[in-house]
């Protein structure tokens, strides 16, 4: 009861008095709003009993009067300093300002641009919107951190880290020549918490054909066993792996493949040499019977001509009296016979190896007319 | 038949626009049958119109007072034209979004902005932006200056660190401040 009576004093204490107390003691504006309930401490009920001698205190019904908020409205702007590309040197090392890649900062590059579309003239009063507050510029990459200043510190910073081109390595023919064996693979670059990339594994082997020690049958088996990997019109045989998870292992694998093959194309396995005129790959005049032909043909010439009297009547001059087949196939006319169509049957016909044919024919038979017209033209 | 008129929405059209609201009679009409059924029926329906086809176009008001940035005053298919993408990163780009990349990136998007929106809460005066440089993210936007400088440096550090931890990888805040609202009013529609 002692602390209600106290509390109705309270309500009739001098109101303005009450309120310095308040403050003095740094007591919240919650106070007054709920005055009713408050327990005071010992010093304010000193200074309020002094008060209650003086004057009543008018009660305040919460929400009732309007509160003074001048405290509030007097708070001050932040003064913000004006943006950094009116501070600017003219001369100033723009490397310094933009070291790294960074999102575009309107106070930070000191020319005008604008981004934005506009369509009429309520949009923006018709005007594109400058770099300020401009979120669009803020999200498109921007290349400030690579001027040329920028590159020409980088080159500079990189230099010592290169070293020079060998020696003897200034043209394609000579590193070819050199390092006949090429190896191609990818790092792969993006924006991720990973530096994994499924596509990184793969592993390609290139290398000519003609810079490997290979015989005919070697070669020919080689091709066969690479399959698709040969490319006849370049020489080239590409090897390329994706079937192990690591780079590392494709490499060794295409490693181990190269080396496989061309041992196993060196071997000459027993039912190689079953292999018939009908499984070459190409036309071999050597096994065809258009060789058993021209020698019989040849052999039959020269009986004829060796039953006949005089010279003068011999059909072909150029035959040696040994007629056994090697020696027929010594003969000029004879090679050249049969380069012509082997040209044609390997090469495809067209008017130069058809003349060709033609004129290694009349040869090796012996029509004159034939010679005679090569020699006219 | 009773009188009483209830007002209802088709529910097997799109919903939402005034236009198709239906006046039934609640004895009738408790949920639309397939439109076979009403064919067999002999009753005639009339086709939805296809009205709200509008996706994140604003409503423009009476009085043309309702602000708009310039973000917000581009509609959706404008974007790669007028207005450019809020997330940028590899994973969009065409042959790069192979192992779910692209899925990946646009939920650690998701995160990164709810969570800058609920640390830097009425804040921000433009989208959040989300870049990505190699394992780096980059979060970028325009913020009021309401708060203290101090405040927002902390707020920075404090979403920094913790996206970094929650993303795995580095990240970084590139925030720039507007004095106000209106600096980002683009149109009033």
């Amino acid at each position: 009861m002692e602390g209600m009576s106290s509390v109705r004093k309270l309500c009739f204490a001098h109101f303005r008095l009450l309120r310095l107390s308040f403050d003095q003691t740094a007591q919240s504006r919650t106070f007054c709003r709920e005055a009713a309930l408050y327990q005071r401490s010992r010093h304010q009920r000193n200074i309020t009993e002094i008060s209650e001698e003086e004057e009543f205190r008018t009660y305040e019904i919460p929400g009732l009067k309007i509160k003074d908020d001048t405290r509030y409205k007097q708070r001050k702007r932040r003064q913000i300093p004006p943006p950094r590309y009116r501070q600017m040197p003219i001369d100033q090392d723009w490397t310094n300002v933009w070291p790294a890649a960074s999102t575009f900062k309107w106070s930070v590059v000191p020319f005008p641009v604008r981004q934005g579309y506009v369509e009429t003239a309520t949009e923006n009063d018709g005007v594109i919107p400058p770099k300020y507050a401009n979120a669009e510029l803020m999200k498109i990459p921007n290349f400030l951190h690579l001027s040329p200043a920028h590159v020409k510190k980088h080159c500079a910073a990189l230099k010592e880290f290169c070293t020079e081109w060998p020696a003897g390595l200034e043209t394609d023919e000579a590193c070819q020549k050199h390092f006949p064996v090429e190896v191609q693979s990818s790092d792969y670059v993006f924006s991720g918490p990973s530096i994994r990339d499924p596509r990184a594994r793969t592993v390609t082997v290139k290398l000519h054909l003609s810079d490997l020690e290979l015989d005919y049958h070697a070669r020919d088996k080689f091709i066969r066993l690479v399959g698709d990997c040969y490319n006849p019109d370049s020489d080239e045989v590409v090897f390329t792996s994706e079937r192990c998870p690591l780079k590392r292992q494709n490499d060794d694998y295409i490693r181990y493949l190269l080396t496989a093959i061309y041992f196993e194309s060196w071997k000459k396995e027993a039912w190689e040499d079953e292999k018939a005129e009908e499984d070459m790959e190409k036309y071999f005049w050597e096994i065809s019977k258009s060789k058993d032909t021209v020698i019989k043909l040849l052999q039959t010439t020269k009986e004829i001509d060796k039953a006949s009297a005089s010279a003068g009547d011999q059909k072909l001059q150029y035959l040696p009296d040994d007629t056994s087949e090697e020696s027929l196939l010594a003969l000029k006319e004879v090679q050249e016979y049969r380069d012509a169509i082997s040209e044609c049957m390997n090469d495809g016909e067209d008017d130069n190896s058809i003349s060709k044919y033609g004129q290694a024919v009349r040869k090796l038979l012996g029509i004159r007319g034939g010679v005679n017209t090569e020699a006219a033209s | 038949m009773s009188g009483k008129r209830v007002k209802r929405y088709s529910s097997s059209v799109s919903k939402g626009t005034e236009s198709e609201t239906t006046w039934v009679t609640s004895s009738r009409l408790v949920c639309v049958p397939s439109a076979a059924l009403l064919a067999f029926r002999g009753l005639r329906t009339t086709p939805c119109a296809l009205k709200n086809i509008r996706a994140g176009v604003p409503k423009a008001t009476i009085h043309r007072n309702k602000p708009l940035t310039y973000e917000e005053a581009q509609a959706p298919y404008k974007i790669g034209v007028t207005k450019s993408w809020n997330s940028w990163h590899s994973a969009n780009l065409k042959g790069e979004g192979f192992d779910a990349r692209a899925a990946e990136r646009t939920f650690d998007d998701i995160l990164i902005r709810k969570f800058i929106k609920g640390t830097w809460p009425g804040l921000f005066a433009s989208e959040v932006i989300v870049k990505r440089r190699h394992n780096l993210v980059v979060v970028a936007g325009l913020v009021f200056q309401q708060m203290t400088a101090r405040k927002q440096y902390f707020l920075m550090g404090y979403s920094e660190e913790m996206l970094s931890y929650l993303l795995k990888c580095p990240v970084k805040l590139e925030i720039q401040t507007v004095q106000e609202r209106s600096d980002v009013i683009f149109k009033k529609i």
